[in-house]
């Protein structure tokens, strides 16, 4: 796989903040604070990195595709705790399975609850953006196209870039990297 | 101090305009002095017994 050419950058410090302290968001960072198992290092290094923001009164943006990724990722995870495997929960997901997934509504709840808390952490410093403009959509589905990027994370990144902007708070390298010139930060 | 505030603000607000207005404020109740890891730790995962109302209320005071 060809890396992009990426800065990673792990620490939010005083001198160190995102170009014009904006930082747009990935669900990945949030997926690892809330969903990952809570002695995963990955979690702790979410938390501590969103907390700083909170700290650093940075600004944070999201494309409002984010809401839609963690409830689709909230859902399967889980699924995945009574069917075992991740392509069983997509399976009974699909299936639109009463029986399976009724006991867990009250789980997405919670992590829905969750993710809530922590955005009004942010107030007004909170931008959520709806991507309907045209330059997004079509650079996105060239992104897909030209990097294999799957809709929710080709969206992320095209609204980043639609502001002119290059700093993403993320947790999933893999995708992420594959586009050139993009700060990634809380690298992991 | 407040000068910079003030200029670095209206550079942010210059940015989110390239958005043509569908970059909004996401309004959400104000949480009381909660940590973002407490936040955190109310997710699924270990919420086991917590009760949804409580969460609710603790989102709304």
């Amino acid at each position: 796989m060809k890396l992009g050419n990426n800065t990673f950058l792990k620490n939010l410090k005083k001198d160190n903040l995102p170009e014009n302290n904006i930082l747009f968001w990935d669900t990945s960072l949030l997926v690892a604070a809330i969903i990952h198992h809570e002695q995963s290092d990955m979690r702790k290094a979410a938390i501590d990195f969103i907390d700083r923001l909170v700290k650093e009164r940075t600004h944070v943006a999201f494309s409002s595709i984010l809401i839609d990724e963690f409830i689709y990722v909230s859902t399967i995870n889980e699924l995945k705790k009574s069917q075992g495997t991740k392509s069983q929960a997509k399976k009974a997901l699909e299936r639109k399975d009463n029986l399976v997934i009724m006991p867990h509504i009250k789980d997405i709840e919670n992590n829905m609850v969750a993710l809530n808390n922590i955005i009004s952490k942010f107030g007004t410093r909170l931008r959520l953006i709806i991507p309907n403009e045209a330059g997004i959509v079509t650079k996105a589905l060239e992104l897909q196209c030209k990097y294999r990027l799957d809709r929710a994370d080709s969206i992320h990144i095209t609204t980043m870039l639609f502001g002119s902007q290059r700093d993403i708070g993320c947790f999933d390298r893999h995708d992420f990297c594959k586009v050139d010139g993009i700060n990634i930060w809380c690298k992991y | 101090m407040e000068e910079k505030r003030k200029r670095r603000e209206k550079q942010i607000e210059s940015i989110f305009k390239l958005y043509n207005g569908s970059a909004v404020v996401y309004h959400t109740p104000k949480i009381s002095s909660k940590s973002i890891a407490q936040i955190c730790s109310s997710g699924s995962h270990i919420a086991k017994g917590i009760s949804i109302n409580e969460l609710i209320n603790e989102a709304r005071k």
